[in-house]
């Protein structure tokens, strides 16, 4: 059995004097999985997803990377938020796929950062945007390059937090097939905060349903086997090997119910 | 309809003029102003002058500018170094340099180096004041990136964080060079000629030492041309190719 990627051990955490937001939090993820927190407001799940990224860390318990505590930050682990602010305004969009590859721990020369940059961006399909600066894409565009950037950057577990809220439902759904044939063609590991059940339902291949009242931090993990990430290989495999699930057969609705119900309760 | 300000103010003017109601000593009419503006340019001191005090104007500025920017490198080195800049700021920003005249003659005497302490004065602030307004907004998202992908302290400088302040800095600076001008202007006129001609303040007081009305106007409307010029040419060209570029509205 292979070492999971992210492991979370009976991790407690709280912001200043206030009541813990985890505590006893315990959970792993595997390797190459695509795994959606979803929870009520306020029950932890961005939280859970910066501990991950290495911006904050736990007051009690460990969380490890490959089986190594998380002390800071790594481009290993790409943290993606909603749409703002995530695109230097200044710089053209291969500019600004290439900008971590250059000045980050890679040192790629420029013209090597800027092929990488290229092929994420096609894979995204933004191929025909290259020169467009930031203001002149749509916020979806926008979410796409930030998506393609933190593959050329060549991260292991993107980390994204309600990454497509405030994109309209057209856009979303286009981009959740994007982000979803991206991440079965790269082997790499997701781990997707939403609020949105038939997000989570539609993309996931489990669900980590956060609880809050009474047991902040307790994890219960419901598993969607139709996209399940079973026998992804570390290579990946072909973007057309998975599909959405389809939100209108009695099975999706019967999950969506169910999460409901928990949600409710 | 604005256009039309100026040909009925000059049309204003010179009925005034030809009336014979107003001292030709107070009011001279258009053509003698534009013969004095003529005679000095062509063959008086005035256009070098006026080279001297846009040099000295802007050495003033760029030198203001320079400490702004220390002065912000300094205040980002930590809580305390920001609450020391700041209280310097708030201390020293309202202080006008006319008040510091006096003060600036007893350090650096009369001439060329005391008019620049002045500009020095009158730039540094706002461009300060600006640069930090700017390292202020900065979005934190920008500060969690960078660090999330690792990038090297001089990447973050060159191309995050001196790009996004440049738009604030411009700001500054524009605000800085009209404000400098002013005080150029002013410490000339009290501090007499600096440099082999002196400038553009020390014409004007020459000219109203020899009562030549027509060469004070004539001085006037080349302090605000160069004025108009600068801001909008240099300083309105500047922002506007930013504001292109970082997809924002021009002011």
């Amino acid at each position: 059995m292979t070492r999971p990627i992210l492991e979370f051990n009976d991790v407690g955490f709280g912001y200043g004097d206030q009541d813990q937001v985890l505590r006893g939090c315990s959970v792993s993820l595997e390797r190459g999985s695509f795994v959606v927190l979803l929870g009520p407001s306020g029950c932890g799940k961005s939280t859970m997803l910066r501990l991950a990224a290495g911006f904050l860390r736990p007051r009690s318990g460990s969380v490890l990377f490959d089986g190594q505590a998380i002390h800071a930050p790594d481009r290993r682990r790409i943290l993606i938020f909603q749409e703002q602010d995530q695109l230097f305004p200044w710089r053209r969009l291969l500019a600004n796929t290439a900008l971590p590859l250059m000045w980050g721990p890679d040192h790629c020369q420029r013209s090597g950062a800027e092929d990488r940059a290229r092929d994420a961006l096609a894979q995204v399909g933004l191929a025909g945007n290259l020169n467009d600066f930031p203001h002149q894409l749509s916020g979806g565009m926008k979410q796409r390059a930030v998506l393609a950037r933190a593959l050329a950057v060549g991260a292991e577990l993107l980390l994204l937090d309600e990454p497509f809220a405030s994109l309209d439902a057209f856009s979303r759904e286009s981009l959740q097939e994007t982000l979803v044939g991206a991440w079965a063609r790269h082997g790499s590991t997701v781990l997707f905060v939403t609020h949105d059940i038939h997000e989570a339902v539609r993309i996931g291949g489990e669900i980590w349903f956060l609880h809050r009242a009474g047991q902040p931090g307790q994890v219960e993990r419901i598993s969607l086997p139709r996209t399940s990430p079973q026998g992804v290989s570390p290579q990946g495999v072909s973007p057309q090997g998975v599909s959405l699930r389809d939100m209108d057969t009695p099975e999706a609705i019967a999950i969506v119910k169910s999460i409901r119900d928990r949600l409710t309760r | 309809m604005s256009f039309l300000l100026i040909p009925l103010l000059a049309v204003g003017w010179q009925l005034l003029a030809m009336s014979g109601t107003v001292s030709p000593l107070l009011v001279p009419g258009l053509d003698v102003i534009i013969v004095a503006l003529w005679r000095d340019l062509s063959h008086g001191t005035l256009s070098y002058q006026l080279l001297f005090s846009l040099g000295l104007v802007g050495a003033g500025t760029l030198l203001g500018a320079f400490i702004a920017v220390v002065l912000a490198v300094v205040a980002s080195l930590g809580r305390e170094a920001l609450r020391s800049v700041r209280l310097l700021t708030a201390l020293l920003h309202p202080l006008p340099g006319i008040a510091l005249l006096p003060l600036v003659v007893l350090w650096a005497g009369t001439g060329t180096p005391a008019v620049l302490l002045v500009m020095i004065h009158a730039a540094l602030w706002p461009v300060y004041l600006n640069l930090q307004t700017g390292l202020d907004e900065m979005p934190p998202r920008y500060s969690e990136m960078t660090r999330n992908w690792q990038l090297r302290r001089a990447g973050i400088v060159l191309h995050v964080i001196v790009p996004a302040v440049f738009p604030s800095f411009l700001s500054g600076l524009r605000t800085a060079w009209a404000r400098s001008w002013r005080a150029l202007i002013a410490a000339e006129m009290v501090f007499g000629a600096a440099g082999h001609f002196g400038g553009i303040g020390w014409y004007l007081f020459e000219r109203r030492v020899y009562m030549d009305t027509p060469g004070l106007y004539a001085g006037l409307f080349m302090v605000m041309a160069a004025g108009v010029l600068m801001d909008a040419l240099l300083f309105g060209s500047l922002e506007r190719i930013t504001a292109r570029r970082w997809g924002r509205e021009a002011r």
